[in-house]
């Protein structure tokens, strides 16, 4: 009677084990399939179809020297932030500070080019940029270092 | 050793019988982890983890009739 009662119980344990094992394999399936489905590959994200590392560096350049002409393609630069908070705190700057905000990060620039760009001495533009990195930070909430 | 009493003693976090338990169940955890033809070394460490929690959670009252008493670990 003992012994049969033992063997139920472990019957039962190991059917408990088993359904326990399945879901964990469920839930594991899942959460691997939602990671591999969101993440891309960094080098996959940056070539686009058709377009060479080089054709990109090249067109890189072309907006470059386009900008030296008063164009700044900071509309299609801006697209590429996904941070909602972030997006809506450089848009809501003002239009100069806007600018010397993607020349310095999008571009790379100096702040003399900056300042030969936008039409302003290098001494202001970099005063116009950390302006902007100040108020950025405050709409975002963050300390000093925070951002 | 009784499944009982290691069940007992498992869930009285004593060491040996937790793994005697998981050792009996290793073959059932390998059968699980392999997926896609690949043993899965991440997966099988989930089932250990699990393995664990059936043991603690398993509603062992409900299956064995005064089964405390009888093996007697309790004070």
């Amino acid at each position: 009677m003992e012994r049969k009662n033992t063997d139920e119980l472990r019957n039962h344990f190991s059917a408990y084990v088993k359904q326990a094992v399945k879901n964990t394999k469920g839930h594991y399936l899942d959460k691997k399939c939602s990671v591999e489905r969101n993440e891309t590959n960094y080098e996959e994200e940056l070539a686009v179809p058709g377009q060479g590392i080089e054709e990109l560096l090249r067109e890189r350049d072309f907006l470059s020297d386009k900008i030296f002409h008063g164009v700044i393609e900071s509309r299609l630069l801006l697209d590429q932030i996904e941070d909602y908070q972030l997006f809506q705190a450089i848009t809501s700057l003002a239009e100069r500070q806007k600018d010397v905000i993607v020349l310095r990060i999008f571009y790379d620039k100096s702040f003399r080019e900056i300042g030969l760009i936008v039409g302003m001495a290098e001494k202001k533009a970099e005063n116009t940029y950390y302006n902007a990195v100040k108020k950025i930070r405050k709409i975002l909430g963050g300390r000093k270092d925070g951002v | 050793m009784e499944f009982k009493e290691t069940l007992w003693k498992a869930r009285g976090y004593d060491r040996k019988a937790m793994m005697e338990i998981i050792e009996m169940y290793r073959p059932l955890m390998i059968k699980y982890a392999v997926v896609n033809g690949r043993f899965d070394e991440d997966l099988y460490q989930e089932f250990v983890y699990t393995m664990l929690q059936c043991i603690l959670k398993f509603p062992i009252e409900k299956y064995a009739q005064g089964s405390q008493a009888d093996v007697g670990l309790l004070e």
